[in-house]
Parts: C-alpha cells; sequence; structure tokens
C-alpha cells in the first residue's frame, strides 16, 4: 500500500515544525511576556541611570533658591549677603539646634559659620550633608562653589586694599576643557547597552525553548511527534527557527526601545551629546543575527543535555550571565577589538558593538571574522545538538 | 506488514528485549500481550523508529527502521503509550499538525480530518484546545493523529485503553474496517477481552522474547484453556514465567 502523500522538501517540513511552534507560544503568555515586556526593562533602567548621573553632575547657577539651614550667620554677615544674593535661602538655626541634614524647614544641607569668622581672621566653614542623596550632594556642590567664590573675591579686595596684586591668590589656575565626545558617565552607561543586549539574545526564547525541547518530552509530545517522517535535524532546525523569530523580536524591541529612550534623555538636556542614532542600532542588529544564532542552538543543546525541566530552566536562567558578565567587564576596561578577541565568539562581537556605541571606527575585517566566528560556533553547536537529539536519553524520558 | 527479527535492546544493565522475533501480517489484528515490564514497550519504541535496537531489526513493508527510517515510518501511524498533547492546540490542530508532517494539506486533508472527527465522535471538543481534555479525549486526539495518513500500517499502544464503552466500541469497529481493508495492525492490551474479541492473531511476550504465538484457537489449543486469560497465563507458565495449575 503506498503511503498518502509526498514527501516533502526538508524545508517546508522544518516550516509545519516551526509554524506549529510559533502559532503555540503566540498562545503562550509567559513567551509573550518575556519576547515583548522584558526588552523594555533594560533601556528603562539605563535611561533611569543616566538620568540620575544627570541631575548629580548637574550645577546649575540659575536654578531655583537653595534652601539651606545656618548656623553663626552673625559671624559672617558678609558671606550671608554674598548667598542671599546668589539665590541662598539661609534659615537661621540656633546653637543648640542639630546639625547634619538640618529639618525639612530648615532645608536638607546645614552650613556652620565659626566664631573665628567675626575675627576677621581665615576659617573654614563646614557643611552638612547626606552623601548618600544625590539632591543635598549636588545643593552642597553648589553651595561650596558660591562659598569658594566668595572666598576668592574677598581675597582680591584684600590684596588689593594692601597695594597687591590680585591674581596673586591664585598664581596657578587650572582651565578644565572636556575633550571628550560625550559626558564620561553617559559614555560608560551607553556602554552596557552591549551586555545588556547579549543578556535580551540569550532569554528571549527561553520559553520557547523550554516547552518544545525538555517540555514537549515530559508532555510527552516528543514520542509522537518522532514517529512521523521528518528528521531529527529537521525537528530542531524547525524549534530553532521558531526561537530564533522570537529572539529577534526582542533584540528589535530591545534595541527600538534603546533608541527611544536615549533619545528622550537626550531631547530632555539639549547642548549634550546626541546618542547613538539609528544607523548604529541597525548595524547592530545585522551584526547581533549570529549571536541570536549561536544562543538558540546553546539553548537546545543545554535543553537537550538537562534530564528535567526544572533542571533546564535553571541552566538556561544562568546562561545570559556567561556572556553578559565579559561584556559588562569590557564596558568598565577599554578593551579595542584586536584579532585574538574576534575569535572569541560572542565577546568579539560585543567589543565591536561598544566601538559603534561609542562612535569609534571598526575594522571591516575584525567585525567580520567575529560575526563568522559565532556563526560557526553555532553551526558546530547545532550539530551537536542534533546528535543529542539521536540519543535515547533526550528521546525517551527515563531512556 | 511488519517484520520484527531478532530484535533486542538494553538500557545499561536492563536487558529489555531480548532477541524478540514477530511478524504482523496485511489484512490481519496482531495483539501483542505479556505482563509488565516485558518489553512491549521498548519493542515498540524500536518499531516506531524512536530508539535504535542494539542487535536484530524492525522493517515496515521492507523498509528498515534504522537505514531507512523516513520512508518505513511514512507506512505506520503510531500510537505510544505516552499520548501526550499540545495544551494550546485544539483536537483539530493536533490532526493537522501530524497530517503536515505526513506531507498533506489543503482540502484534502480537511476533508479527513473532518472524518476522523466524525469517527472517533470528537465534535464536541474538536476545536477546543487540548487544555483539560480528559483521558478518553486525549486518546482519541491521538489516535486521530495517527490516522490521519490512512497508514499501510498501524502500531497501537493500548489504543482503548481509558475510553468509555461505546468509544471503545467505535475504535474496534474502526480497526476492524482498517483490517478488512488490508492495513496491518498491530497492538498491545491487557485487556484479554478485547484482544479476544478483536486479534486475528496473538504473541505473548516475556523478559523481551515471544513465549508463544498463534491464533486464538491454535493457543486455546496449545495450552488446553478456553479462557484467553488462562491461556496467557498458561503461556507464561510454560515459559518458567511463574507456576500455574494447568487447566486440565
Amino acid at each position: 500500500m503506498t503511503p498518502r502523500g509526498a514527501l516533502w522538501p526538508w524545508w517546508r517540513r522544518c516550516g509545519v515544525v516551526l509554524g506549529k511552534e510559533v502559532k503555540d507560544h503566540l498562545r503562550d503568555s509567559r513567551s509573550l511576556v518575556l519576547a515583548l515586556l522584558y526588552p523594555l526593562l533594560g533601556p528603562l533602567a539605563l535611561g533611569l541611570l543616566l538620568q540620575v548621573a544627570a541631575d548629580a553632575r548637574h550645577v546649575d547657577p540659575g536654578a531655583p533658591a537653595l534652601t539651606v539651614a545656618a548656623r553663626g550667620l552673625d559671624h559672617a554677615p558678609e558671606l550671608a549677603a554674598f548667598l542671599a544674593g546668589h539665590n541662598v535661602t539661609l534659615n537661621a538655626m540656633g546653637e543648640a539646634a542639630a546639625g547634619g541634614g538640618g529639618g525639612a524647614e530648615a532645608g536638607p544641607v546645614t552650613l556652620e559659620i565659626p566664631a573665628a569668622a567675626a575675627a576677621g581672621a581665615p576659617f573654614t566653614v563646614r557643611l552638612l550633608f547626606d552623601a548618600n542623596s544625590t539632591t543635598e550632594t549636588a545643593t552642597a556642590r553648589r553651595l561650596a562653589d558660591l562659598i569658594t567664590g566668595y572666598s576668592r573675591q574677598l581675597g582680591q579686595r584684600l590684596l588689593t586694599a594692601r597695594g597687591l596684586d590680585p591674581g596673586l591668590i591664585q598664581p596657578v589656575t587650572v582651565e578644565r576643557i572636556h575633550t571628550g565626545r560625550r559626558l564620561d558617565m553617559a559614555l560608560l552607561l551607553y556602554s552596557l547597552i552591549s551586555p545588556l543586549l547579549v543578556f535580551m539574545i540569550f532569554l528571549g526564547a527561553v520559553p520557547l525553548v523550554l516547552d518544545s525541547t525538555i517540555g514537549e518530552r515530559e508532555r510527552g509530545t516528543l514520542e509522537p511527534l518522532l514517529t512521523t517522517p521528518i528528521r531529527r535535524w529537521e525537528v530542531l532546525l524547525g524549534k530553532a527557527g521558531a526561537a530564533f523569530l522570537f529572539t529577534l523580536v526582542t533584540v528589535l524591541l530591545n534595541l527600538s526601545a534603546f533608541r527611544l529612550v536615549l533619545s528622550l534623555l537626550a531631547a530632555g538636556a539639549p547642548g549634550g551629546q546626541p546618542p547613538p542614532d539609528s544607523a548604529v542600532f541597525g548595524l547592530i542588529l545585522v551584526m547581533a543575527l549570529p549571536v541570536m544564532a549561536l544562543a538558540v542552538t546553546l539553548q537546545l543543546a543545554i535543553a537537550a543535555l538537562a534530564r528535567t525541566l526544572k533542571e533546564a530552566q535553571i541552566y538556561l536562567g544562568l546562561l545570559p550571565l556567561v556572556p553578559a558578565l565579559p561584556g559588562i567587564a569590557s564596558a568598565m576596561t577599554p578593551l579595542v577589538p584586536q584579532l585574538w578577541t574576534s575569535g572569541v565568539p560572542v565577546f568579539g562581537q560585543m567589543l565591536v558593538f561598544n566601538r559603534l556605541i561609542a562612535g569609534a571606527p571598526v575594522e571591516p575585517a575584525q567585525a567580520l571574522l567575529s560575526a563568522v566566528t559565532t556563526l560557526l560556533t553555532a553551526v558546530l553547536i547545532f550539530w551537536w545538538a542534533t546528535r543529542l537529539y539521536e540519543q535515547d536519553r533526550t528521546v525517551v524520558a527515563g531512556g | 506488514m511488519i517484520e520484527i527479527t531478532g530484535l533486542s535492546k538494553a538500557f545499561g544493565r536492563v536487558q529489555a528485549v531480548a532477541g524478540l522475533t514477530l511478524s504482523a501480517g496485511d489484512g490481519q489484528i496482531t495483539g501483542l500481550i505479556g505482563p509488565n515490564g516485558a518489553g512491549k514497550s521498548t519493542t515498540f519504541r524500536v518499531a516506531f523508529g524512536l530508539i535504535r535496537p542494539d542487535a536484530g531489526r524492525v522493517a515496515v513493508d521492507g523498509h528498515d527502521m534504522v537505514s531507512d527510517r523516513i520512508e518505513a515510518q511514512r507506512r505506520i501511524g503510531a500510537l505510544p503509550d505516552v499520548r501526550g498533547l499540545y495544551p494550546r492546540l485544539t483536537a483539530r490542530e493536533h490532526i493537522r499538525y501530524f497530517g503536515n508532517l505526513h506531507g498533506l494539506s489543503g482540502p484534502g486533508l480537511e476533508t479527513r480530518i473532518d472524518r476522523l472527527v466524525e469517527l472517533l465522535e470528537m465534535e464536541g471538543f474538536a476545536d477546543r484546545r487540548a487544555r483539560g481534555f480528559s483521558r478518553g479525549q486525549e486518546l482519541k486526539v491521538a489516535l486521530g493523529r495517527a490516522l490521519v495518513h490512512e497508514p499501510a500500517n498501524l502500531i497501537l499502544d493500548e489504543p482503548t485503553n481509558g475510553l468509555d464503552v461505546v468509544s471503545t466500541r467505535a475504535v474496534r469497529r474502526l480497526l476492524r474496517g482498517m483490517r478488512d481493508a488490508g492495513h496491518c495492525i498491530l497492538l498491545s492490551s491487557h485487556l484479554m477481552a478485547e484482544v479476544g474479541v478483536l486479534c486475528d492473531r496473538l504473541a505473548v511476550i516475556d523478559r523481551g522474547r515471544v513465549v508463544a504465538s498463534g491464533t486464538p484457537g491454535e493457543l486455546r489449543a496449545w495450552t488446553g484453556c478456553d479462557d484467553l486469560e488462562e491461556v496467557f497465563m498458561e503461556a507464561l507458565a510454560r515459559a518458567g514465567a511463574g507456576g500455574k495449575e494447568p487447566c486440565r
């Protein structure tokens, strides 16, 4: 008796598996949440960090009045007048009042002027603030800058009164010129985009891979599936294709969110250096394709090795940290892509991503080599995974 | 036709199947019966093409299940002992998926699915997602996906286990119809009443090998027992699996 239906070509059989997995997991809320929501978390966190960093560094002379608690104002009325003239409201505190932080009415920062100030001799004022608070730190810095300015002005006046060159008060001056394209902190945070992206690449399709591999075995659907006329590698390729699509969506969302958040931050702070543009993110997306392939094949192989779903969940949950941690380290240390780094799968590409994000030139040969290395590794791991799926223990639970 | 010759398979130190030889012909229903752990499921897993034998072979219509697996698998409809379903797919989508995997598509496939839904009395849940299906409903879907490509050979592990009386009768009718149409059917069952009314030939297996085989009548004559349950016990006793009082 002749079998019904002609044997379809391999790519069509793979397509059947891929289509089923996509349909199945579009109905799975876990897969959707991870694919659609998680990619937004990294960009939001980075945006928040950038905003906090900017707020902490920002000292605006025209900012609204500072409110500062002050003790010993009577000892230096001229300083008090100077500060009042520079938008600082000083709330006098009694000598017995507690210092450090001040109350809500008095303001968060406390200025203490010693009695020595009244004697006309050099004196030291104290600023009491909580260094853990970015607001108090910024207030204290602004107040310190004002008092330093007052001190310099007073010194120059005294020198002039004695017939001396007022410039003597500061024989050597330093002019600081920032030559970087952006604030260092922003640049550092931008370089976290790469490890965060790789983290997402290795996380995006985890529910799908778990469910379609070891989940399929535990559920008892793998055996019926493998009784059909389809080769093991075709089944795996179909599942890998579906996982790749979910990862791709995750990465697209992730990069789009990074672009959007950084653009919004840049728009809110005109005059600063612009963040990486869309072309850079587009290039990173293309260059991330081999990393996605590697992530998916590695997930499939690990899931095949695991004995239970719980075991696979642990392994695949930890997997994203493996490539992301060296990426974070490379963000902290200036490592330039070299020939040997191009030979390290994923890591070589992360360095290229970092260069692209920093607006630094990238050697095309090194970028290509790192992409080819990652892709070849993905092919090797896929071959290994297909070998695992030929084994009894992978197909039959407890076999 | 399914031919199993000198089949052996061990898992570590456990010899699950030891030189099992069996033939299931076209136009016949062959029943495989044996105690728990006799090697039925392992034999079927090799026959499905899921695992490789250590020795021996399974051939389906002459196609070796190891060296020519795809062609052999095209010719079988398989019902493994695990009937797992995808909880987010409907019954109809399950059958369609397996039809696609056998190279079927379009209106022809849809017509077959409709026919199976009717034959297996699945109208009430055919378009419901499989999460929460009863055992009987799961089995019907599993049978549907095993039959969708109208295979020449059927290998069914406990095909009525979990079905109610009405559905059991419907499945038996279906299998008899396929046998009469010339299909080869190899099934396992622990229900002696079922193999008695359904099977044309029986093979009793114990400790991974066939200890008795023949038509139910031949086995009755060989053992001198009328009741198939007694026949089964006697066959095991003669194979040295356990003591039993003679039927006569």
